[in-house]
């Protein structure tokens, strides 16, 4: 590989998006030419700072939990008892030798003394050893209910979101409006059904295509004069998906009443966008159309 | 002796933690050591020395923007979570890893998540794209607590605020390009497909975006 071929490169090089045959040769190059090796710790030192644009989320208080727990540190520090017991083993010892000039009578009663020093160290260290394995399981033990805890809330979300589709199914009142695919997304259809009872909006989709990381479906809604973006979504990956959605009034049907557009999450992900984009994947079946 | 950080570093501006002149020989007494205002140099060495309070008070400074980084690659809370954790026992087991001289620990801490996330995606075959995404499940962003809350967030808003500002210079389809390739882990190639381009267009969009990051953040 040549210096002019690794300039073309190097960008994408520093990215990672080289495919991996291409990335080799021009590590390659790089063993032995200084300067292209500049050139790229000049791009790598802007890449290595992409990742601090990423929008910032609260990270789940269990998570510093599992990670001391992972350490094994979520204990006292045994480490400053240790410390006190060595400097009293020590200062014993020394008091030893100066009564050991003394005469033999004192070092043998302080001898005597020292090794039940000793035992009384090693008993120590002994119930210091199975205290810290039985915290240590503790420890463990506390981490699995973290983990089954976040599991069961989770769970709990999942099935009251269905228990709500259920009740909603089950409501004489459902007012329904069919939504189908556009030209983006042909294979693509949705349900929305509002429950006048509960004031709750539910869509039910199928043969939704699937999204880059980037890009989420929205659903939006325009009542009166105002246009509202009411929740996002993901296909699933048989490119099902439902969402539920907290509507006070009747969203009548008609081209412009309720749709789904793909929409860009935003750079900062406070917010999405705050009005639909041009990308609209599923619109309001006519209601000639629906009749039939 | 502590020392700022921003003279030496190529963007101008600092992260709000301090690097010191002390190699990994110099001893650290962790008796005294103050763990909310340490360096963060000081704390890896400090968890070199298997010191756990080291540990949290880096977690406490940077856990949430790593937990961010690879929520922002994988877009499922749970497997975020876990590899948050990885990066961090990763820390603690092998913290000789990095490397003061090369550069911040914040850099390389948010190098070793992205990696890991990158890792993560290709070894279950990319398709993360069905899965949750991370906005509307109820996560709580830093941008509604409170700035006393969000240690973090005060530890690396200015690098945040300028690199954001720098992206957003940037045409919409050279930044798509430039976050497929660095968040999503796509080649040139793989992105071509997504975005249904020609290759060559692509790599022009990558070329003069990175050229122009690269001018605005170092240059």
């Amino acid at each position: 590989m040549r210096c002019d071929e690794v300039r073309e490169d190097v960008e994408a090089f520093v990215l990672g998006a080289l495919e991996p045959q291409e990335a080799r040769s021009l590590e390659a190059h790089l063993a032995g030419c200084d300067e292209c090796a500049r050139r790229v710790d000049a791009y790598r030192t802007a890449v290595d700072h992409l990742a601090m644009s990423v929008p910032l989320y609260r990270a789940p208080a269990r998570l510093k939990e599992r990670i001391m727990v992972g350490i094994g540190a979520a204990r006292p520090a045994f480490p400053h008892s240790l410390v006190a017991l060595r400097w009293w083993a020590g200062a014993a010892a020394a008091v030893l030798v100066a009564f050991a000039v003394g005469g033999i009578t004192w070092a043998v009663i302080l001898s005597s003394e020292v090794r039940d020093l000793r035992e009384d160290k090693r008993q120590l260290a002994e119930l210091s050893e199975l205290d810290a394995e039985q915290r240590s399981a503790l420890l463990r033990l506390r981490g699995d209910l973290i983990t089954a805890r976040s599991e069961q809330e989770r769970l709990v979300t999942t099935l009251e979101e269905q228990a709500t589709f259920l009740v909603l199914a089950l409501d004489p009142d459902l007012i329904p409006t069919e939504l189908e695919g556009t030209q983006l997304a042909p294979e693509a259809g949705c349900s929305y059904v509002w429950s006048r009872t509960q004031e709750i909006g539910a869509l039910t989709c199928q043969g939704l295509p699937s999204t880059s990381f980037s890009l989420v479906y929205e659903l939006w809604v325009t009542l009166g004069d105002e246009t509202i973006g009411v929740g996002t979504f993901l296909p699933r990956t048989d490119g099902t998906a439902q969402l539920l959605v907290k509507l006070p009034a009747e969203v009548p049907g008609g081209m412009s009443r309720i749709w789904v557009t793909l929409e860009q999450q935003s750079q900062t992900g406070e917010t999405l966008s705050s009005s639909p984009g041009d990308e609209v994947i599923l619109l309001p079946v006519p209601p000639q159309q629906a009749a039939r | 002796m502590a020392r700022e950080q921003s003279a030496d570093d190529p963007m101008g501006i600092h992260v709000a933690s301090r690097s010191v002149d002390i190699s990994r020989d110099a001893p650290v007494d962790d008796r005294s050591l103050d763990y909310a205002d340490a360096a963060d140099d000081v704390l890896v060495l400090a968890i070199e020395k298997r010191d756990a309070q080291a540990l949290e008070a880096l977690y406490d400074r940077y856990g949430d923007i790593v937990y961010s980084v690879c929520l922002r690659m994988v877009g499922d809370v749970q497997l975020a979570e876990d590899l948050s954790q990885e990066v961090f026992l990763r820390l603690w087991r092998r913290p000789a890893l990095f490397d003061a001289g090369r550069g911040k620990f914040l850099t390389w801490l948010l190098s070793v998540a992205r990696n890991r996330s990158i890792d993560e995606r290709r070894s279950r075959g990319r398709r993360f794209r069905h899965e949750s995404p991370p906005s509307p499940t109820g996560e709580e962003t830093l941008a509604a607590v409170p700035a006393t809350e969000g240690r973090d967030l005060a530890a690396c808003a200015d690098n945040r605020i300028v690199v954001g500002r720098a992206l957003a210079t940037l045409p919409k389809e050279q930044r798509l390009a430039i976050q497929l390739a660095y968040f999503g882990g796509y080649t040139q190639q793989e992105i071509a497909k997504r975005l249904d381009q020609p290759l060559g267009t692509v790599k022009t969009r990558i070329r003069l975006g990175l050229q122009k990051l690269r001018l605005i953040l170092i240059d």
